[in-house]
């Protein structure tokens, strides 16, 4: 029952925060997150877009193909043509990409996979 | 107190007794012929590569399966390919036939999972013909991706909720080819769709697929290889949350190459479907679209 007391009380202090803050902090707050996350053009955000984590795991090690092993077998031109049409490869089990990830966003995902398999 | 004691005991007992099941005893042999290799190697592709197609090698070998409720265990497809240890060198082409049927393996030990009662027997021949080809995928690999293990609620479910083999019905015959939904109808059983693509893992009824609750409705809670929780999608041809907006050549990307609508991409645990034939992509969509739509949102 007390739970329910909690409810009123949050609104209360969500009001409370939002009228007293002082706006400019509160805009930087918001920059600095947004700086942030543009850093990585967002090679996480695509690799997130097109579902590769969930076969590959956040970190590129994921139990249905480990991208490490990867990025050490093949140059770019090749894990790009791997994306496009991976039954030209023997996997039967990945989605072909082609023409679902256009040309520049497969560089910057590539990239980002290179940099996911350097940073233990 | 004493009372609770005694009945946790009694299921103690219950989960650690191991059921023996009558084994077959037919002497069956599949006669080999290139025509019937080619057949069972898209059918089994479709049918058992999902699950026992191991990613990596390309073989039979088996392979995790993630999408398993933890809460059962952990759980790992067999070795398909024909080495004798941890293959299926050692099985009899009857006894591959009464696994497949009825979920009993030759030790007489019941396997709840990949039932498929209604396969025609021409088609199980196929699967059989293509298992003990030469074909590499089927090559004998001594390779061990793992054992299964049941936890104690899964022994629990395994032993007392779902612990009923299914007859062994044969002279089972495919539909006619000129069918396209009955063929749809039956793919769909075969296949496994609504395994995944209904409510529960627990209610499925494998005999009569339709009866399965919340059958083709989606809504069945899953795990990605990733660890992400998710829900299967409803396939009923419902417009807001099933694939009633879906053309027939948008469903057919979708099955075959992992691409669904708008270019979305399919996860895990759903599979590939690249080897299945045209026709029997269109049968399957076909029948879908008789079903009736059920507004069901599943999240996806």
């Amino acid at each position: 029952m007390r739970t329910i007391h909690f409810i009123p009380a949050g609104i209360t202090l969500f009001f409370f925060l939002s009228f007293t803050l002082d706006t400019q902090s509160f805009l930087l707050i918001n920059n600095h997150f947004n700086d942030h996350t543009t850093k990585q053009t967002d090679g996480k955000t695509l690799y997130y877009k097109y579902n590769c984590k969930s076969c590959h795991g956040k970190s590129g090690t994921g139990p249905m193909g480990n991208l490490r092993k990867a990025v050490e077998k093949y140059t770019d031109d090749q894990m790009r043509a791997y994306i496009r049409k991976p039954s030209d490869f023997n996997n039967k089990k990945m989605p072909a990409f082609a023409n679902v990830i256009p040309d520049k966003d497969l560089t910057v995902l590539i990239q980002y996979v290179r940099e996911l398999a350097v940073s233990r | 107190m004493k009372k609770s004691i005694i009945v946790l005991v009694v299921i103690i007992v219950i989960v650690s007794c191991r059921t023996v099941f009558p084994v077959t005893t037919e002497q069956v042999r599949i006669p080999q012929s290139d025509d019937l290799v080619e057949r069972g190697r898209i059918l089994t592709l479709s049918a058992c590569g999902p699950c026992h197609l191991n990613s990596t090698t390309n073989s039979f070998i088996g392979e995790r399966m993630y999408d398993m409720p933890r809460i059962l265990g952990k759980f790992y497809a067999s070795n398909l390919t024909q080495d004798t240890t941890h293959g299926i060198a050692r099985y009899s082409d009857a006894e591959i036939a009464y696994l497949v049927k009825t979920g009993i393996n030759r030790e007489g030990r019941y396997i709840p999972f990949m039932l498929r009662p209604n396969i025609a027997d021409e088609d199980l021949e196929a699967i059989i013909a293509f298992l003990r080809s030469d074909n590499p995928e089927v090559h004998a690999s001594d390779s061990v991706v793992g054992n299964s293990t049941y936890s104690f609620i899964g022994k629990l479910g395994f032993t007392i909720v779902n612990n009923k083999p299914m007859p062994y019905r044969t002279g089972i015959i495919k539909p006619p080819a000129d069918s396209t939904l009955s063929n749809g109808k039956y793919l769909v059983d075969i296949l496994g769709c609504f395994h995944c693509h209904s409510s529960s893992l627990s209610r499925i009824n494998y005999l009569h697929p339709e009866q399965t609750k919340g059958y083709m409705q989606g809504g069945l809670k899953m795990r990605g290889a990733d660890g992400d929780r998710f829900r299967a999608s409803n396939l009923t041809p419902d417009f807001a949350t099933g694939i009633g907006t879906y053309s027939a050549a948008e469903f057919a990307r979708a099955v075959k190459t992992g691409i669904a609508k708008n270019d979305k991409v399919l996860r895990y645990p759903m599979r590939i479907y690249s080897d299945l034939p045209d026709d029997q992509v269109q049968a399957i969509y076909s029948y879908l679209m008789t079903l009736n739509p059920v507004y069901h949102k599943t999240g996806r």
